[in-house]
Formats: structure tokens, C-alpha cells, sequence
């Protein structure tokens, strides 16, 4: 049957004797690649090079990342200071921590339109179907090393996002709670389950990837090819095709993508785009808001449904498995994919269900913001970050600013004022739905230190259920060096 | 082919990445002392955190010292003398660290001699059984280390009419006669209410006397600083010898200090 099949009688298992015979084959990299290709499959309006931009990014992961495991100490207590030691201590360690994390995610963004790309082109039938299902298992690694290397910072972002993450595995029956458990090394992740994700992220799972990577890349390579635009596979004969050689075209055409890409990436992670990094992971103290990584927002945004096995494991195994069995359910044969309406609406439906379950899934629950310590939480969380900390330094001038009553704008902190006003109208909302009543608040800015400002958030008033005032209060502490003034970040 | 397939494509592809190499290699330098700098900045405002909630109780919110429990760390004294004091050869940094994370099992000062039954500081490191890991203690030292340049004088802080403790907040009296007489009614009176053992003066009208007693101190700071050094201000009759035990005043958290100060500016009469 293959060989009937122009797209991949080329590297027929007679052409190949023959270019053995030939001496063809007598480097490495003469091995692996095919000679020629045929023009059509290289053109990019056929298939935006999406699979060798993942190849690509994949590489870049690898690289960066075994730099990194130079530096990086997988235990709680050293964790989150190797990291900030790779960024202050280490020539272009903070370069190369970027490159990583902006590459896990572009990897993540480039599979998924790959797959889409074969989705919509129809190049899943006949041979490449279970070259579509190792596709699927490449992808689903992806999302599992990308979540594996999620903890790996142990900042109160990745911490609490990995902690929603394994808390899904308790919606499988029987075996969920000692799998979770497995997974996180005890009941919460600690020394045990940091190593345990450590070695996944850079052993077993980059292994298991490259086996699947190997078998992708030699049915594309040797049984099929790459997928050959509709509108060109009406020429069958291998004769009839135009063809390009490896070398030196193909060379050429991957070595300028790869010094476009690398340019690009550094261009972006040298000028516009810091890894994030939070305050330090801190088990005791769950923030107001966690998520879990984008890439599972839209299980989270399941869950949001009703956190059952059956919206938290049975829908999206359901969905990942018709996904992953489809071409062997599609018999039509390939046609364009104006002809395939039933295929453009799974598409459409499956896109924006995703999106939609994202949104849910990383939608704040404001129902907290109904009362005076939710305001505190929204301006200044115990873990850092809010507006309190984003605020330039000198835009925080002295003094004691009374809320609730018209405050008289304080001079030259045009910003200051914005948040003070702010506040108030939060001050105000809860006020007005009686959740807060007879309430004052104060915002107080002093003096803590050289260089170092202690800020107040103070209300009190009745809450519903009491009859005695109360008082709720939180500090935040801001140094002048902890602000950056050109990009208005901060470390925290 | 196209253009950037070309050797000249290619070329200048390399020159460009070339480029933005070379323009990293030499914003590098500058860009690790600014992330360092940001990252003192930081670790000084995680410390801070750390400081409010584990160190402030003992040290005093601002590092002034809190009675006979625990020294002051802001003070010139501290930044001048007490390396040598305890002859320590590293630096002050280093001090801090490990005072923290060991703690100290015997006082340094006759001052801070402790109850003789338990550490005069415990340990503070997560492996000597303490809650912080070894970046927090150096984030804390960040902080404590941030006080030298006004100890030492080269910056002086401006100060700002913060406004007063709401004492009289009826849940924070009511919160105040509990821990009243769960610390101190054993030896104070209120009210003709007293243990026959009781070796300390009766607190009726407190609130008028301890706003009398010295000018430019309001009866708030008098009744504060009478809790957390005990022989601050002796009552005429009452021996320097009797003084209130140190786990009376000097142990109270924050939150119940306050609202002992609270319960006794009630006490008028």
C-alpha cells in the first residue's frame, strides 16, 4: 500500500538500497534526513513549518535546560535561591532561564496548531494515521513536562498552581488520592515531591518524549513524508513532482529559520520578556486566588462545573481520546476541509469550548471582595504583588490618608491619588450593599527605613453578624531598590 | 530559493544574530548588578514580612527592643559595638545569620538572661527545628542590616502623626479584662479585687493616674512601657526588688498588650 502512495514511494525500501549503494548515506545526518523533498510539502503556506518550529523548540528546551541544571537545586530550602542566584549571579543564567520557560510555552502553543494544521489539511489518513496518534502523545508529554517544570521555581506562583494542578487527580475514584499522593511525595508537596517532579522534568519524561519524538520522525521521514497540499497531489508520479535536495537547499531553508528563530527568541527574552518569579513559596499561606498553569485552566474551568470524576477525569480523557482516535473514525478519505463541514464544526466547537472553560477556570471568585478583607486582598496580598507594590517608590509620599470622607488630592502623586480613589470606591461598594457598615479606613505611609516604607491598610467598622466594631489591617513593606523603574516590576 | 536562503541571506541572518548577541554580552554586566541590587530590595521587603510576624514581639516593631526580652537591633550600639562585644570575626551579616538560625541557648547580657529553664532565643532555622528556611533568615538579615544607615545617623527618618489606637473600641476592652485577668489580677487589684498574695499595686484609677504621673508621656505609652519594662516607673512603697515577673508583660503578643492598655484606660475610679 505504500508504495502506491506517491508521497512516500521516493523513500522506497528499493530507492533506499539503492542510495546506500550509492554511498549516499555516509554521514550522520545524510542517514536521517531524505535526500530530496518533494517542492510542494516545503511550502509554507502548507504547513507554516509548525513541525519543525516544534523540533526547534524542543532543542531549545533541552539546551537551556541542561545549563540550567547546572545551577539549580531541587530542594525547598535552596530552590527559589538558585534561582535568584542564576539570575544575579550568573552570566546570561537569567537569559537562559527566559529562553526556557518562553520556548515551554511557545513549544505548547506551536504543537497545538501543528495538530491543527493536520486537523484542517486533512493529513491524518490512510498511513499517517498512527503517525497522528504519536502527534497526540507528543502533545499530552508536552503538557506534562511543562507542568512538571511549573513547580520547579518553588515561588508561591508555581507552588499553589502545581497544588490546584495534583488536587485534580483526586476526582479519579479508587486511585486518585494515592497517585496524588505519589506524585507530591505526602499529603502537600514538599522536599520529596519537588525531587520527584525535578527528576520527571529532566529525566524520564524528556526521555519518554524523545522515543515518541523518534518514532514520529521516522514514519515522516521514512514510510510517508511530509503531507503534500491538495491542490499538488494531482500529479501522483514521483517523476512528475518537482523536487528539492537536501543539500544545500533544505540546509539553507532550516538554517535561516533557525537563525530567525533564535534571533527572534532573543530579541524577546533580552529586551520585552522576564520569567516570573514570586514571593517564595510559602505552604502555609494560600493565596487569595490560585490557578492552575494556563495550559489546564480549561480543566480547572471543568471543575468550576461541579468537581466530579466525571467533569474533572472522564470528560477531558473522553475528549483527548477522540481526539487521538479520530482518524481511524474518519473514512472519508482526504478532501479539503470546505468539504468536511462536520470536522469544521468539532473544530470551532472544541475551540471555543476550550477558551471558554479557560476563562471560567481563571476567573477570581469575587464573592471574597464583599467584605473588608477582601479589599485587603485585592490591594495588598499577603504574598506580595497588588497594586500596593506595583506603585512607583516615590510616588508614595508620607502621610496618613483617611478613606471614606473626600480626600483632598495629595500633590504630585497623581498616582497615589488614582489608588487612593480607588479603595474607596471598594470601601464604598461594600458599604453600600450594608456587607461593612459605620466604617472608616486609613492609608498610611510612613517612613520604615532608609529607603524602606511600611504602608497600612487599615478599616474598621461592623461586619453584619456583630455588634462590635472591628478592625481589619494589613502591612505591606516596599524598598526603593525592590522597584524596577522601566518596566514598573517588581521581584515579589 | 529565496533571498534568505541565499549565502548573503544567511549572512546577514548570522550578523543579525551576531548582533543581538553582542548587545547582550555587554548589557549583561549592567543588567546582574541591577537584578542584584533589586533582589536586596526585595529580600529587605520579604524579611520585613518576616520580621512583623516573628521578631517584632521581642525586638519591638521598629528593632528598639521590647523590655527584658529581647535586645534592640537599630541602635548605634549594635552596629558599632556588638561584634566585638561577643568576639565575632566575620562580618555583622554573618552574625545575624547565625544568631537566627542557632538561636542562643545562654544570654550574652545579664539584661536578657531568660527564666533559666528554657533557650534565652530558639532556633529559627527549619533544620534546628526553627519555621524558616535559610533565604528567609538572610531576607530577615537584609532587613535588620537595612537599619545601620539610621543607627549610625547618615539618614534621619521624618516622622508622621499616625493616628492614635482606637482604645476604646468596646470588643478590644472587653478582649483586654480577659487577659487581664488571666496575667496580671493575681498581683494587681482592680476594683478591690485582690489575690491576698498579691505583691502589686491596685490599678483602680489607673487610667487617670498613668496620665498624670509624668508630663509629655500619655497614659497609653505610661501603662505600655510599665508592661514591657517593669522597673521603668516604680510606685512609691513598692520595692525595685518586687518587680513584675518578665513572663507577666514582657511575653504578651502585640494584640494583647493593646487591649490590656485598652481595659486599664477604662479604669477611672
Amino acid at each position: 500500500m505504500y508504495l502506491q502512495d506517491p508521497e512516500i514511494s521516493c523513500y522506497s525500501s528499493s530507492n533506499r538500497k539503492r542510495e546506500h549503494s550509492n554511498g549516499i548515506y555516509q554521514s550522520f545526518f545524510r542517514h536521517i534526513r531524505p535526500r530530496r523533498y518533494p517542492q510542494a510539502s516545503l511550502r509554507f503556506d502548507h504547513t507554516f513549518h509548525l513541525g519543525f518550529w516544534t523540533t526547534f523548540l524542543f532543542t531549545v528546551e533541552i539546551v537551556t535546560g541542561v545549563l540550567l541544571m547546572f545551577y539549580y537545586v531541587p530542594t525547598p530550602e535552596a530552590a527559589y535561591q538558585s534561582i535568584q542566584r542564576l539570575a544575579a549571579d550568573i552570566p546570561f543564567g537569567q537569559l537562559f532561564r527566559d529562553l526556557h520557560r518562553l520556548a515551554g510555552d511557545l513549544l505548547i502553543i506551536v504543537a497545538i496548531l501543528h495538530l491543527l494544521r493536520v486537523a484542517v489539511t486533512g493529513s491524518y489518513s490512510e498511513s499517517r494515521r498512527f503517525t497522528w496518534v504519536t502527534g497526540m502523545i507528543l502533545l499530552l508529554l508536552i503538557l506534562v513536562l511543562a507542568f512538571s517544570g511549573y513547580l520547579l521555581p518553588w515561588d508561591q506562583l508555581s507552588y499553589w498552581a502545581v497544588t490546584v494542578g495534583t488536587s485534580l487527580f483526586q476526582a479519579i475514584p479508587l486511585i486518585g488520592e494515592p497517585l496524588q499522593q505519589a506524585l507530591r511525595g505526602g499529603t502537600e508537596i514538599g522536599e520529596d515531591g519537588l525531587l520527584r517532579f525535578y527528576v520527571l522534568h529532566v529525566l524520564i519524561l524528556p526521555g519518554i518524549m524523545i522515543f515518541f519524538l523518534a518514532i514520529h520522525y521516522y514514519r515522516l521521514v521514512r514510510l510517508h513524508g511530509i503531507s503534500l497540499p491538495l491542490d499538488a497531489t494531482s500529479s501522483r508520479e514521483p517523476s512528475s513532482m518537482q523536487w528539492i535536495a537536501f543539500w544545500p537547499e533544505v540546509v539553507a531553508r532550516e538554517t535561516a529559520l533557525i537563525l530567525t528563530g533564535m534571533a527572534v527568541l532573543l530579541l524577546i527574552t533580552g529586551f520585552l520578556y522576564d520569567a516570573p518569579l514570586a514571593a517564595p513559596a510559602n505552604p502555609l499561606h494560600t493565596p487569595s486566588h490560585t490557578q492552575a498553569p494556563w495550559f489546564f485552566l480549561w480543566i480547572q474551568g471543568l471543575l468550576t462545573l461541579g468537581a466530579t470524576s466525571f467533569t474533572g477525569i472522564i470528560l477531558p480523557m473522553v475528549f483527548i481520546l477522540a481526539v487521538t482516535a479520530y482518524p481511524y473514525l474518519d473514512r472519508g478519505g482526504r478532501r479539503p476541509i470546505k468539504q468536511r463541514p462536520k470536522m469544521l464544526a468539532a473544530l470551532l466547537v472544541i475551540g471555543l469550548s476550550l477558551s471558554l472553560f479557560s476563562y471560567l477556570g481563571s476567573r477570581e471568585d469575587d464573592s471574597y471582595r464583599q467584605s473588608p478583607e477582601g479589599i485587603l486582598n485585592t490591594f495588598a496580598p499577603r504574598d506580595g504583588g497588588g497594586p500596593l507594590h506595583v506603585l512607583p517608590y516615590d510616588a508614595l509620599n508620607d502621610g496618613v490618608y483617611m478613606l471614606i470622607k473626600p480626600l483632598p488630592r495629595p500633590a504630585g502623586a497623581s498616582e497615589l491619588g488614582l489608588l487612593i480613589a480607588a479603595i474607596n470606591v471598594e470601601l464604598q461598594r461594600i458599604i453600600a450593599a450594608k456587607h461593612f457598615t459605620e466604617a472608616t479606613g486609613f492609608l498610611i505611609i510612613e517612613p520604615w527605613q532608609a529607603g524602606m516604607k511600611r504602608i497600612t491598610l487599615r478599616f474598621t467598622g461592623l461586619l453584619p453578624a456583630s455588634p462590635d466594631r472591628q478592625t481589619f489591617e494589613r502591612q505591606v513593606f516596599r524598598h526603593d531598590a525592590a522597584f524596577q523603574k522601566d518596566s514598573g516590576k517588581t521581584d515579589r | 530559493m529565496t533571498f534568505w536562503n541565499t549565502r548573503t541571506g544567511l549572512s546577514l541572518l548570522a550578523s543579525l544574530l551576531c548582533l543581538v548577541l553582542i548587545t547582550l554580552t555587554i548589557q549583561e554586566d549592567d543588567r546582574m548588578r541591577a537584578t542584584a541590587v533589586q533582589q536586596e530590595g526585595a529580600n529587605a521587603e520579604i524579611g520585613a514580612d518576616l520580621y512583623e510576624q516573628h521578631c517584632r514581639k521581642c525586638h519591638g516593631g521598629r528593632g528598639e527592643g521590647v523590655g527584658q526580652l529581647g535586645p534592640a537591633l537599630s541602635n548605634r550600639h549594635f552596629f558599632t559595638e556588638r561584634k566585638s562585644e561577643v568576639g565575632w570575626l566575620d562580618s555583622l551579616d554573618e552574625y545575624i545569620v547565625a544568631t537566627t538560625a542557632h538561636g542562643r541557648m545562654m544570654a550574652t547580657r545579664p539584661l536578657y538572661a531568660g527564666n533559666g529553664l528554657t533557650a534565652v532565643m530558639s532556633p529559627w532555622l527549619i533544620r534546628y527545628g526553627g519555621p524558616l528556611r535559610e533565604d528567609q533568615i538572610r531576607s530577615l538579615t537584609r532587613f535588620v542590616m537595612n537599619w545601620e544607615a539610621t543607627a549610625l545617623g547618615k539618614v534621619k527618618l521624618k516622622s508622621i502623626d499616625l493616628p492614635p489606637s482606637d482604645f476604646s473600641d468596646p470588643q478590644t476592652v472587653r478582649e483586654g479584662m480577659q487577659v487581664f485577668h488571666t496575667h496580671c489580677a493575681s498581683c494587681h487589684a482592680i476594683k478591690g479585687k485582690k489575690d491576698p498574695q498579691a505583691t502589686g499595686p491596685s490599678l483602680d484609677g489607673i487610667a487617670r493616674t498613668a496620665g498624670n504621673r509624668l508630663s509629655k508621656v500619655s497614659a497609653a505609652d505610661y501603662i505600655r512601657q510599665s508592661v514591657l519594662i517593669p522597673d521603668a516607673f516604680i510606685v512609691e512603697g513598692f520595692s525595685q526588688e518586687v518587680e513584675m515577673q518578665s513572663s507577666c508583660g514582657a511575653v504578651l503578643p502585640e494584640d494583647q498588650l493593646q487591649s490590656i492598655i485598652a481595659f486599664l484606660l477604662q479604669q477611672y475610679d
